[in-house]
Parts: C-alpha cells; structure tokens; sequence
C-alpha cells in the first residue's frame, strides 16, 4: 500500500512537472476589443451551470495524508461476562488516501469514481495488560475502512443540477494486511437538488443514507456553497456532514474554520473470531466523531496542495450493536454495550492534488 | 553576343522564379484553418480569438463579460505565479498558446492558462464540428482534466 502510493505521488510529479512549458512568442495585431462585444452565435447554444462557485476550494483528485489525535482514556462497556475496563491511550494514528477521478468531466455531466483507504489504529499504555476483548482488538487491529465511491453532478439548465453520491465501503477491524469480508460492506447514498443562483451562490436539498452518526441513518441534507462580493470570504457546506468558513488569503493560500462530523460503522469480525461462545450474532461498532477545526490548505508547487489540519475530537459515539440494523425512530434496541472515549486534540496533513 | 544571350537567360529566370515565388510561396494558407475565428467559452463569460502563428495556433482573450472589478478598474492577472504579470489587463491576454495541428480535427501540444487561479494546464482541442470546440485542460495526463464545450460566434455585421 506505502510502496504503491509513494510511486503514486512520484508518478504525479513527473505528469505536473511535464505540464509543457510555452516559450513560444506570438505578438497580435492592435485591434479594438469593443468590437467583440457584439455577435451572434452560430448555432443555437444551452448553457449548463457548473459544478462549482467563484473561489470555491479546489477538488481534490488524490489525497494522501496523516491524522493523529492525542493522549485520551477510554472506558470500555463490559458485556458477555467481561468487565468494564479504564485504559488509557498514548494517541491514534492513521494513513487517509482518497482518490477522486473524473471519468466524464464536461459542461453537459460530471462523473467521478473514487477510491477511499482510512484506517485509525490505537496506541495503549500498558497493552499487555488489556482484558476488554474491545480494547484487545483495537490494540491489535485497529479500525479499517477500504471502498469505491461514485458522484454524478447533472446539471439541468444554466440554474437547475442533481447531485448524487454512492460509496461503498468495507470497515471494520480487519488489519492492513487482510482482505474485507463481504458482511463488512456498507452502502450510503445521496441524492439533491439544487440551483446554482449566481456565480457565487448554489445551494441544494436533498437526502443521505449515511453512517457518519455511527449507525445508519436517514438525514435530510443541505448543500450551501457561497463567496462573498469582496472574494475574500466564503461558505462551503453540506449538512449535517460538514460546514466550513473561508478566507481566501490568495488564490494559493486558504483557510477554513468548522466542522466535520465523522463516522462509521465497523463489523468486528477479529473480535468476533478472538472471542469464543459470544452469545451474538455480529459484533458492530457505532463509531461517530464530531470535529470542530482549523485548516490551512495552500499550494505547495503548482497543482500539489498541502492541508494542515488542527482540531479537536469530540466523542459522539462509540457503541456496540449485535449485528446491523436500522434504528428507526421508536425502535430503542439497547446497544450490546457503551463506550466511553474521552476527547482530545487531534492534527491532520495531507498532500493533495488538486482538479483543474 | 554570347554576354547577351547569357543576360537575357538570366532575367528570364529571375521573371519566372518572382511569379513562382508570388505564387506559391506566401504564408497565408490556401485554405484557412478551420480552428481559426471566434470563440465563446461554455459560461459564456469570454471570447477567445483563435488565430495562426507560423505552423501553430494561439488565442487570446478578446472579451470579458464582466471585463472591470466592481470599483471600476480593469480586471488583470492578479493571480499569476509571476509577480510581474500581476498588473497585465487580461482582456488581450494570450490564454492558449502552442496547438498544431495533428489531424482529425485535433490540436494537441499546447497549454491553456486560468486566469481565475493562475495555473497553466496541458491542454486538447477537439473540433467536434465547425462551430463547436471541446477544450480539454489537465494535469499531466488527459484523466486528471476538465473539458469545456466553446461554440463558434461571428461579428455582427
């Protein structure tokens, strides 16, 4: 996996550094602009909006990066005869690489396929002397989450566009070294509507099925993306998932102030097998992390960026259920057990390159 | 009599070689390039006057939807990497430079420059017919791009 996105990155270099340099001349003859002002056009044309606001944050194509988050203890639930256990965690640490590739890329529809490799892994003080079958495993294993995702923007008119995202993706506890099992799939989707009002206004509605609350969940969403008359700052959201506040320093230079909210669900699968006669089905992690941060993003050599990233993890949830289900509205199934992650600061770095 | 007939050849060559010369050898092609012209991006926001240098092509910006910030200045290439580019008006400015021709209706070679960032992209144009262009701008390789529909305009007379 290093290897492969380390030549990865090499690869990217050589392809920006390839970006052909002009030193052809060409002088043109003195002409009077005005006279463009007025044409017509040869052939009927429709206008589509595009897919992006003025000073919008560019997309990121390729990421790769670091998130670490500092010293915390935890209080894991007991359950199935184990007990409650206090331990305590040096940090986590985690690889993030995110592949977003345009297959279509026109005026008229935007594809992209995509590709997600996370995972977070747990550092304990005094590990050897773990009993929690819970805390074992994230001591050894640590969660994993590995998929593909795909993201069509259609806009309909100059005003008008649909959006719509599906990922799947497997997590669980798996080690880097293990292939998924196919009951650790996961599948959210979301679909909006939306009108881009003006260059520096498009907002959205719509619906998600996701599982950044830990457990799935149908939200409605809301898409805002704005930059102010002075360029100098901007919105970029999309609720509940993320808000972020811009300053544009320069078109190289960019800072945001929000929030992500950030989970998962995780089948236990090595816990599950660790751990003989458990009397469940399935052993599922509700994971759930709201982050409140700072980022600095800025343009590193030509279309490679840096993100830095400074915040602090708040715990929502980090619960477990036997087996996955749906939790609909009255359904008060209580979890196999409740886990107590206590918050910290976290960091964040990453090497992007970033779309056209 | 031999120095005359000598003299008379030669002016008789040099006549010949001029309208030869008159005839076939101007720059201008027989057939002008049907890239060249004027061209609307997808937004509609910009013009872009496609014209020929020796065997290649360049455009530049001829017109700008909104050409003034809103205090009333001229808009320039503030986001240019090179600072002493920074004050040129982008109307007039050069923003696809170094296309040849490669047949097939297709310009390969050269780069197209974003002014709203400041970054040149390698970039593909495709006559798809006579009035419509897709303008493919990427990084490095054609996947990593974005292509823009620019359809043909004329003056009005």
């Amino acid at each position: 996996m290093n290897k492969g996105i380390i030549l990865l990155f090499s690869c990217l270099f050589t392809c920006i550094g390839s970006v052909l340099a002009q030193n052809d001349t060409i002088k043109f003859e003195e002409e009077d602009f005005s006279q463009y002002g007025n044409v017509e056009a040869t052939t009927p044309t429709k206008r589509f909006c595009s897919s992006k606001v003025l000073g919008l944050s560019p997309s990121k194509l390729i990421s790769l990066g670091f998130d670490y988050q500092g010293s915390s203890t935890i209080t894991a639930g007991g359950f199935a005869g184990f007990l409650e256990e206090d331990a305590n965690i040096n940090f986590n640490y985690g690889k993030r690489f995110a592949a977003n590739l345009p297959v279509i890329s026109n005026t008229k529809l935007l594809l992209s396929l995509g590709l997600t490799w996370w995972d977070n892994n747990y550092s304990f003080k005094n590990k050897e002397d773990l009993k929690n079958p819970f805390l074992k495993t994230l001591n050894d294993n640590g969660l994993r989450t590995t998929g593909v995702n795909i993201t069509l923007f259609k806009p309909l008119n100059e005003l008008w566009y649909v959006l719509a995202q599906s990922s799947f993706d497997f997590n669980g506890d798996f080690r880097a070294n293990q292939l998924p099992a196919s009951n650790q799939l996961k599948v959210s989707a979301t679909a909006l509507a939306g009108k881009k009002v003006h260059d520096r206004r498009m907002w959205g509605l719509g619906i998600s099925r996701t599982y950044r609350a830990g457990e799935q969940a149908l939200f409605p969403v809301f898409l805002y993306n704005y930059t102010f008359p002075n360029k100098k700052w901007g919105i970029e959201a999309l609720l509940p998932a993320r808000a972020n506040v811009r300053y544009t320093v320069n078109a190289r230079n960019l800072i945001f102030a929000g929030f992500e909210l950030e989970g998962n669900s995780y089948r236990l699968n090595n816990l599950m097998d660790a751990t003989s006669n458990l009397p469940y089905k399935a052993l599922e992690l509700r994971r759930s992390e709201f982050r409140p941060r700072i980022t600095y993003e800025f343009s590193l050599y030509k279309f490679i960026w840096v993100s830095i990233q400074v915040g602090y993890r708040y715990n929502f949830r980090l619960n477990m259920d036997d087996g996955e289900f749906y939790r609909s509205p009255g359904n008060d199934t209580p979890y196999i057990t409740t886990n107590n992650l206590r918050n910290t600061l976290y960091t964040g770095i990453s090497l992007n390159l970033v779309s056209p | 009599m031999k120095k005359i007939n000598y003299l008379r050849a030669l002016i008789l060559m040099a006549s010949i070689g001029s309208v030869l010369a008159f005839t076939i050898a101007p720059d201008e092609p027989k057939v002008q390039n049907k890239i060249i012209g004027l061209w609307e991006v997808g937004s509609g926001k910009a013009r872009v006057k496609i014209v020929s240098y020796g065997e290649k092509f360049a455009g530049r910006l001829v017109w700008l939807k909104e050409p003034t910030y809103p205090d009333g200045t001229v808009k320039v290439d503030k986001n240019n990497q090179d600072e002493s580019k920074r004050t040129v008006p982008l109307l007039g400015y050069t923003n696809l430079i170094g296309f040849v021709d490669k047949g097939n209706s297709k310009y390969e070679e050269g780069t197209i420059y974003d002014p709203e960032n400041g970054n040149t992209y390698n970039c593909v144009i495709t006559m798809t017919d006579d009035n419509t262009l897709e303008v493919r701008g990427y990084i490095g390789v054609s996947l990593f791009g974005r292509t823009d529909l620019w359809k043909r305009v004329i003056l009005k007379k």
